[in-house]
């Protein structure tokens, strides 16, 4: 099949076929993001673009004057309890979604369909369908409420400053736990019967099989979908700005909506890009993991 | 022992079928909320209501603009994948059929484009779009949405173009088949169901996509679903009614394709995602 030498006698025709996507890559994502990492060391504040220094180069300034702002101080914090709390809960309650799935019930074909419903809706519906139900005058989370006589009047569930933040992070989970449901579901239908066979009969019980046996059998793969869940999450602009727009008072601002609003808010590109290229190092560091363990299932 | 067992059982029934109610409850609610008067929206002793009706869906495909929005988006996100699969077919084909150096450095270097803050690629978009004068078009919107499509689809199309048997296309070749008759024949009938999901992905991401279009799209016309059905939503009051019909109707695509290829979805997506 492949031919064993790298020449370009050869291979013209796979340089020719490879090319083409390489040159557009180039084009629509590389290129933008090398300008856009320049624009963190610039001075670019585009209300100010007739001022002398717009367009110069600003050092570590950017860096520097974002780490100042008490709101970004805020958005980090918010941002590392919002994907601490979404990896967790996500990774645990799909494992255990998982575990019954991969059971022989009855009907567990329609529960496997149903269970990965919210991963087929797109985000943008999530979010606003979310917002509708967390509604103070027509969501139902009130209206049951109120109808069972708990409350006299709605609570605006994404207006509180208290209830904000869980409620934006219950519609991320509630979106996000099918995907990784799917990775753990597949792992599970991978480990040998035999081995489940085996621990019973040496009387091992349900926890003891899990932690013995299940786990060590899928970790690779519940790594996977947990750094995949963790960039997802830091990326996850939708959800917040959906429904919360970052409010109330901040308290569900990210780092993303947060290097939104400094770019087209108060249009400092410079500060955005510079809160940007934090992220882009984050998440830089999540993909070298992640290529680790890719490397490693291919082995 | 039995009866613990029978308690366990019960135990899970239980938790699988809050599972699924907690995924449908949601939606059927939003399904329901689409077909209520507006006064009904507001009734508590309306959540299941008396009676039904679909003016809200007359609303919205009628009186609002939101058959222009469906377009719209039908047209940037078909032409996205479109574009995309063509050039990350020719690509996934070039790297497993040929040895081309550096393919390997390549596929991780796309990795990581495919992980950027899409932020990052906002700022400069906003520059370069001003500059090209692609400001308020659907074509700079295609371009843009390029940037996160394409990495994905070369990364999915060469990984399955890595695992097919290629041991066929060598038996089809000392058959006498040509190496093209051979591709189209044998190879790219074997691909698929890879180019199926790949490109249904694509698709979904594109009719998802929302930050990008705030920001680049302006006039009415050309809004996608993602912002046409924002334009319900009120600075004081929302049309909650046709909003909720607003949705039912954005996810009649997404549905019709979860039906069709649940199983080549799911398949596709654990597939591309672990192998390196």
């Amino acid at each position: 099949m492949k031919p064993s030498d790298y020449s370009l006698k050869r291979n013209w025709r796979g340089y020719l076929l490879v090319v083409p996507a390489c040159i557009a890559i180039f084009l629509v994502s590389i290129y933008p993001m090398l300008y856009g990492i320049s624009l963190a060391f610039q001075n670019y504040t585009l209300t100010k673009a007739n001022s002398d220094d717009f367009r110069t180069f600003a050092g570590l300034k950017n860096f520097i004057e974002i780490f100042k702002q008490s709101e970004y101080i805020q958005a980090c914090q918010n941002t590392l309890f919002w994907t601490l709390t979404n990896v967790i809960v996500q990774v645990v309650l799909a494992v255990l979604i998982a575990l019954a799935l991969n059971r022989k019930i009855k009907g567990r074909g329609f529960f496997r369909t149903t269970a990965l419903i919210p991963w087929a809706v797109p985000s943008v519906i999530a979010a606003l369908t979310f917002r509708f139900l967390y509604d103070a005058n027509v969501g139902i989370i009130n209206a049951v409420l109120k109808k069972l006589g708990i409350l006299a009047d709605g609570i605006s569930w994404l207006g509180n400053l208290e209830t904000a933040r869980w409620a934006v992070v219950i519609e991320s989970i509630w979106k996000g736990t099918p995907f990784v449901m799917i990775f753990v579901l597949a792992a599970l239908q991978s480990v040998p019967h035999e081995m489940y066979e085996s621990a019973r009969v040496d009387g091992a019980g349900g926890v003891k099989t899990f932690f013995k046996i299940t786990l060590p059998m899928i970790k690779e793969t519940l790594g996977i979908a947990t750094i995949l869940t963790t960039i997802g999450t830091i990326n996850n602009f939708n959800a917040v700005w959906l429904m919360t727009q970052g409010g109330p008072l901040g308290s569900t601002e990210i780092m993303f909506t947060y290097a939104y609003r400094r770019a087209f808010s108060a249009h400092n590109f410079g500060q955005a890009a510079a809160i940007s290229v934090i992220m882009f190092i984050i998440i830089a560091l999540c993909t070298f993991v992640y290529t680790k363990l890719i490397g490693e299932e291919e082995d | 022992m039995k009866v613990k067992r029978k308690a366990m059982n019960v135990v899970i029934y239980v938790f699988v079928a809050l599972v699924s109610l907690s995924a449908i409850v949601p939606l059927l609610y939003v399904l329901l909320t689409s077909l209520k008067t507006s006064s009904q929206i507001y009734d508590v002793n309306q959540i299941v209501p008396t009676s039904l009706t679909l003016e809200n869906y007359i609303n919205v495909l009628y009186k609002a603009k939101f058959l222009t929005y469906f377009r719209n988006s039908v047209i940037v996100a078909v032409c996205t994948t479109v574009v995309c699969m063509i050039l990350s077919i020719c690509a996934g084909y070039g790297m497993t059929r040929y040895r081309v150096r550096g393919s390997q450095k390549l596929k991780m270097g796309i990795l990581y484009t495919r992980m950027f803050p899409s932020v990052l690629l906002a700022l400069p978009y906003y520059v370069i779009m001003r500059n090209l004068d692609l400001g308020d078009s659907l074509l700079g919107l295609i371009l843009i949405y390029c940037s996160f499509t394409l990495p994905f689809t070369i990364w999915n199309m060469q990984t399955f173009f890595r695992q097919l048997p290629w041991e066929l296309e060598e038996a089809a070749c000392i058959d006498g088949a040509s190496r093209t008759t051979a591709l189209f024949r044998v190879i790219l009938p074997m691909a698929r169901p890879g180019i199926i999901a790949t490109g249904l992905f694509s698709f979904m991401t594109c009719w998802d996509e929302y930050m990008y279009a705030n920001l680049f799209i302006s006039s009415t016309s050309k809004k996608t679903i993602s912002l046409g059905i924002q334009s319900f939503i009120g600075e004081y009051s929302t049309d909650w009614g046709s909003l909720m019909a607003a949705t039912v109707i954005a996810m009649v695509p997404i549905i019709i394709f979860f039906v069709v290829a649940q199983k080549n979805l799911v398949g596709g997506l654990s597939a591309g995602a672990v192998k390196g």
